[in-house]
């Protein structure tokens, strides 16, 4: 026996040795094998077994079934998400069974907090998670609608309903007047994804880091928040789940405009007022009273049909050594406008392999194809968009003429001077097409126990081309343009945890580059002399071509230290350093630090005693983020290539021409977040509460400061200017309801944002960048000192001159208006006072998530809604007319129009300034977006297949004062727009947003 | 076993230990920027090329200032021209009525377009300074032609905003302010001074008409220069002579000029 015990005590020095050479200390090592079941004695695939104080870690196959290799006075940890961690003794047994109890507060999530997770209860920054769990009722196309109203703090916005259309996310906020302030996105690891291009179906999960103390981690890219998507990985069984739904849409409702009789008539008299003839007979007018004429708004809308097809096979295989999930996404988009539609094809494999205790190794390859055929934005030339010229389009002219061929322009040049819209849908041909591909690999390896390296190394390639057939000119136009991204990024991150007693340290380190090439080719051919399409382009007679290139890289070491006392006080740290290819020498490297600190209350008597509360926590986080958002070689003066001129009137020479002015100073904006919050769950955490106030400052904006005209340049950027955001985020989430049938559990989310321009570094505004599409010349927006982001500008309308006042005479003598006309608000000198007149930043956004469970049945209700904000409602000025190229009136009301008998409000004649207060709304609205219903069968046949069968609306109704199709729809750039964020609230003419039904079946085999 | 292990152990030990030293020491991203790979540089001239494509490029700015009516918007004051009542003609409406607003946005269009076309020529200016081209006629020919260009432009401005700013640099200066009327006549004489001495009197290689100028073409603008400069509101007398003297030089030479 002493000899035994000699040996053995050599043996474990030995060991020793050897386990700092970084080896595993395999000495009494035994095979345990057990089950994790929930209380109800169901196994629970998937739930996580770790043995404590280790790396050595692996999860539970579809019955619930897991073996693992430890020491026989070792401790397993088993944890599965959404219920009570429990840490077992195995106490030298090879079987170990374990009961995990539900925990309704879920507060032992784990949280991905990037290069690495945390516990949620262990959090410090201000972390938001969305799981698939919370979207997985709805029918969804795409990933940004399973953000909104999901996670306070994140807003979501359509810019317009067209199938692919870009859909706006922002968290906190907005920070930048130039910059784009669309969070980061890092998928598996790997920054900058595009959440467009994802799977909804492939996500687990979104975590949204919200405050800089969160945020600071990915430094110069952290400014606008990060959302971590974690993709799915396989496990247990092998499982195969196919979903399947079809969707019809619909435009909710049509815009009133006037008949074509009315139309006529209403014709007839503005021409007659302004000093001119009758352009419809009686007899014309009653025939168009009979037949009604052609409203070209309806004529342009369609019912959309749309298929989506989901499948994935998942599992673990080799005793759980290889899991693997691969997907396919087939999505078949029509939209509600005809001949506009979006087709997507997305495959995805993650394969994670353990080759040893030690070493585990991942890989990820994911690719995408959407194409979107005629996205209404690229038809948008001057005035207006293509949905602005259909509600404005002649109604007294019909779509053909008597020999079958398209009327290209009004009959008797009325309303609108643009060309048919139903022709120009029919005809045009505008097709993009983006594929993506994306590969990952990630490497695990655990150098001593408590010490791991990790290498997540990326690469992917973004195609995109668009080809363009316009025939809205007398002869048709071409362009194709396609450019091509590619990426690289490889951090590696050593990961250190260490527990004293009762203090647990963690330390991370990381050191990642990245980089990205983009190139960039096109043509455009303008009067294609033969007809025929966008493959006869080498017919054009005037023919041009452009290129780009541009590069940028970034170099980076990440430092973070998490330090955790008796799970009750936590305290985070981190550090990063940036060095971007954007800035010179000397202004490249940026640092930023972030502290945060949590304390919970777990002992304290109120907690302890009461039954109310099971938890509180208090939370303070402090962080600066960077942002270089600015395009590569910024810091020099460019010059334009596309300066040709034809000498001879024909045959262009080459030219250039000075272009930016280059800033040889630009450096880092900086955004400096505090944030505060608490953490609370009550009856035994059955219903969790979080509250968090912020304040982030945004310093040495990179803004664009424009130039005097004699300068002959636009703006030179520099780091100029201050924008302030303050507000509250608040989640309440809890089971109202849980019995043995019936369940209800609810999330509300509510976000309050302020918005204020502190700096504008010596001018007390900036004039914006979204021009009017009344053909009036001015500006919609503007930047204000002590204002918004977003304010709007334009003149104040003061209903109608009436015959019985003064009318002002201009300096030639006359009247400057007669009576009847609209009437604006002028200054001493007679001129219309420009001012502005309301803003477009939202303040208030929130969401009410409901999922219902009755047996078989479940029922989910998804209500959001958005407040405090203004809506310039362009395209209602541009129906009622008489401006631009709209030159008639075409709005319902006009029927009730000023006479003289009748002195309404409703202007007959004068300037209708489009932007203005006559067409400024309140924008708050509050929407039904999801309600779902869905039955299942469990277990079909005993062959273990589920089935679920649903039905589900979206948009189903929408509660608002304002007129237009949706106030959500105004963040649609115009052309040349700038930045979407400083022209909110403009709407310009979107796609309307669809409301939708879908059925769908979803097989689990 | 456990000798199996070790091994194991160690062998997998080095992958990533040189993996990370493989891109510890060959991953440093490179941060230095190099615009010019698809960006001409700007700066100076090396050859008659860039030079050509200077001079085109402000050609190329001058159909862009000019291929709407805005350009001529100050015509529009004319008796006999007047425009639809509402929509986006009002601002050509302002000129019609003689009413212009600060806010006209057929104005700065005009003030605007014309102003980077000043920029460009001076950029070329700038650009070819201490230029030696093997060929020094073309040089002084393209040259020339900047200056022509520059004060043309300056003349048209003039004509329709009087006192306007004279930039003479391609770098932005904000606290530039507007020169009195004689400085900026005198500024464009001495360009198309200039432009006299450095153009030829037919320029070569291209069609009758003069789709570039020549030195008569400068010759002749400079005689409606102090046309203008003699009249109000200068009423500089002196110059009706000189009006006369440069016409009459153009008149004189007619036939030099092809």
């Amino acid at each position: 026996m002493k000899e035994k015990l000699k040996l053995f005590k050599r043996c474990k020095c030995l060991l020793f040795f050897v386990a700092f050479l970084g080896m595993q200390l395999i000495y009494a090592q035994q095979t345990v094998t057990g089950t994790v079941v929930d209380n109800t004695g169901a196994p629970l695939p998937g739930a996580n077994v770790l043995v404590k104080g280790t790396n050595n870690g692996t999860q539970t196959d579809f019955d619930g079934n897991f073996t693992i290799s430890a020491a026989s006075d070792a401790t397993l940890i088993v944890s599965y998400i959404g219920f009570t961690a429990q840490e077992v003794a195995i106490n030298g047994r090879s079987q170990v069974d374990v009961t995990l109890v539900e925990d309704a507060s879920k507060l032992d999530e784990v949280v991905v907090i990037g290069y690495g997770t945390a516990k949620k209860s262990d959090l410090t920054g201000a972390v938001a998670q969305v799981s698939s769990k919370s979207f997985e009722d709805q029918p969804l196309v795409r990933v940004e609608d399973a953000l909104q109203g999901r996670a306070a703090g994140v807003q979501v916005s359509r810019a317009g309903g067209g199938p692919g259309q870009a859909i706006k996310v922002r968290v906190r906020g907005v920070n930048s007047i130039n910059g784009d302030n669309s969070p980061l996105i890092v998928i598996d690891g790997i920054i900058g994804g595009d959440l467009s291009t994802l799977n909804p179906n492939d996500i687990a999960t979104m975590d949204v880091l919200k405050d800089a103390s969160a945020s600071a981690i990915y430094g110069s890219r952290g400014s606008n928040g990060v959302i971590l998507v974690t993709t799915k990985r396989g496990s247990g069984k092998a499982k195969l789940d196919l979903d399947f739904f079809t969707t019809i849409s619909t435009v909710p409702e049509l815009l009133p405009t006037l008949g074509a009789a009315d139309f006529a008539r209403i014709e007839n008299s503005r021409r007659i007022r302004t000093g001119g003839q009758a352009i419809f007979t009686d007899a014309e007018i009653s025939e168009l009273a009979a037949s009604g004429g052609t409203n070209y708004q309806d004529e342009i809308f369609q019912t959309g049909i749309s298929n989506n097809l989901q499948l994935s096979v998942s599992g673990a295989a080799d005793e759980g050594k290889v899991k693997y999930f691969l997907s396919g996404n087939f999505v078949d988009q029509e939209g509600t406008v005809i001949n506009t539609g979006f087709e997507r094809f997305i495959l995805r494999a993650n394969t994670d392999i353990q080759v040893s205790d030690k070493l585990k190794v991942g890989l990820n390859l994911f690719g995408s194809r959407s194409t979107i055929t005629n996205d209404l934005v690229d038809f948008n030339r001057f005035q207006g968009s293509l949905v602005i010229k259909a509600l404005t389009w002649d109604p007294t002219t019909p779509i053909f003429n008597d020999s079958g061929e398209f009327n290209r322009f009004s009959e008797r040049g009325l309303a609108s001077l643009n060309i048919n819209p139903v022709e120009d849908l029919n005809t045009s041909l505008i097709e993009s097409v983006n594929d993506r591909l994306n590969a990952n690999i990630n490497v695990s390896f655990d150098i001593l126990d408590n010490l791991n390296y990790s290498l997540i190394a990326g690469a992917s390639t973004f195609n995109g081309a668009t080809q363009t057939y316009r025939t809205d000119e007398p002869l048709n136009d071409v362009n194709f343009g396609t450019s091509k991204n590619t990426s690289y990024q490889v951090s590696n991150i050593l990961t250190w945890q260490q527990e004293f007693g009762q203090h647990n340290v963690k330390m991370t380190g990381v050191y990642e580059f990245s980089g990205v090439q983009s190139k960039f080719n096109g043509y455009n051919g303008i009067d294609v002399v033969v007809p025929g399409g966008f493959y006869f382009g080498e017919f054009a007679s005037g023919q041009s071509l452009s290129n780009n290139f541009t590069e940028s890289a970034i170099e980076s070491v990440m430092a973070r230290g998490e330090y955790n006392f008796n799970n009750r006080f936590f305290l985070t740290g981190t550090v990063r350093v940036d060095s971007s290819s954007k800035f010179r020498e000397g202004n490249r490297t940026g640092t930023f630090p972030s502290v945060g600190a949590r304390y919970a209350f777990t002992e304290a008597p109120f907690i302890a005693n009461s039954d109310f509360f099971s938890s509180f926590s208090v939370r303070a986080g402090w962080g600066q983020v960077g942002n270089e958002n600015i395009p590569p070689y910024s810091t020099f003066p460019s010059v334009r290539a596309d300066s040709q001129f034809a000498f001879d009137g024909g045959t262009l020479s080459p030219g250039s021409s000075p272009d930016g002015f280059g800033n040889p100073d630009l450096t880092w904006e900086t955004t400096t977040t505090t944030n505060l919050g608490v953490d609370l769950g009550f009856f035994n955490g059955r219903a969790s509460l979080t509250l968090e106030a912020f304040q982030k400052n945004t310093t040495d904006l990179l803004l664009r400061v424009p130039l005097p005209q004699f300068t002959g340049g636009e703006f030179i950027t520099g780091n100029v200017g201050e924008v302030e955001n303050r507000g509250i985020d608040i989640a309440l989430s809890g089971t109202l309801i849980n019995t043995d049938n019936f369940d209800w559990s609810s999330t509300l989310t509510y976000s309050y944002t302020e918005n204020e321009v502190v700096d504008l570094g010596g001018v007390d505004e900036i004039q914006g960048t979204f021009g009017s599409i009344d053909g009036q010349g001015r500006q919609w927006n503007r930047i204000q000192l002590g204002r918004p982001i977003g304010q709007l500008y334009g003149s104040t309308f003061l209903g109608t001159w009436k015959s019985t006042d003064n009318i002002p005479l201009n300096e030639a003598g006359n009247p400057i208006a007669q009576p009847g006309d609209a009437r604006y608000l002028r200054d001493a000198d007679g001129e219309r006072v420009i001012q502005a007149i309301g803003n477009g930043t939202p303040r208030t956004f929130w969401g009410w998530n409901n999922t219902l469970n009755y047996k078989n049945w479940d029922l989910n209700v998804f209500v959001q809604g958005v407040a405090g904000f203004r809506v310039l409602n362009a395209v209602q000025g541009v129906i009622v007319g008489n401006t631009g190229n709209q030159r008639s009136f075409l709005a319902a009301d006009q029927v009730n129009q000023w006479t003289p008998e009748n002195e309404t409000d409703i202007p007959a004649g004068g300037i209708n300034d489009a932007g203005s207060t006559r067409y400024v709304e309140n924008g708050k609205f509050i929407r039904l977006s999801n309600l779902a219903l869905g039955y299942t069968f469990r277990d079909i046949g005993g062959s273990g297949t589920t089935a679920k069968l649903y039905v589900s609306g979206q948009n189903l109704f929408l509660i608002t004062d304002y007129t237009g199709y949706d106030p959500e729809h105004t963040s649609r750039p115009a052309n040349n727009a700038g930045n979407v964020d400083v022209a909110a609230g403009i709407n310009a003419g979107s796609y309307p947003n669809p409301r939708t039904v879908s059925v769908g079946i979803k097989v689990g085999f | 076993m456990k000798n199996f292990r070790k091994k194991g152990s160690r062998k997998l030990g080095f992958l990533p230990a040189s993996l990370m030293a493989l891109v510890m020491f060959t991953g440093c991203a490179d941060l230095e920027e190099d615009p010019t790979i698809a960006n001409l540089a700007p700066g100076s001239y090396t050859n008659q090329v860039e030079l050509e494509l200077g001079v085109t490029g402000i050609y190329s700015q001058l159909r862009n200032a000019s291929q709407w009516s805005t350009f001529f918007v100050a015509g529009w004051a004319g008796d006999d021209i007047t425009t639809h009542k509402v929509s986006n003609k009002a601002d050509f409406r302002e000129f019609d009525q003689r009413a212009v607003t600060s806010e006209n946005a057929r104005t700065v269009g005009n003030w605007r377009d014309i102003y980077r076309m000043v920029r460009a020529a001076n950029s070329v200016l700038e650009s070819a300074e201490g230029l030696e081209l093997p060929d020094q006629d073309a040089q002084n020919r393209l040259l020339g032609e900047v200056y022509f260009l520059r004060g043309a432009m300056f003349f048209h401005l003039t004509r329709v905003h009087s006192r306007i700013p004279l930039p003479l640099t391609s770098e932005p200066e904000l606290d530039i302010s507007r020169a009195s009327q004689a400085e900026v006549y005198a500024q464009i004489e001495s360009d198309l001074l200039q432009a006299v001495s450095l153009l030829p009197a037919v320029y070569p290689g291209v069609q009758p008409g003069a789709p570039r100028p020549n030195a008569g073409s400068a010759r002749a603008m400079l005689a409606r220069l102090y046309l203008d400069w003699a009249g109000f509101p200068e009423n500089d007398n002196s110059k009706y002579a000189l009006a006369a003297s440069t016409a009459k030089e153009v008149i004189d030479n007619a036939g030099s000029h092809g």
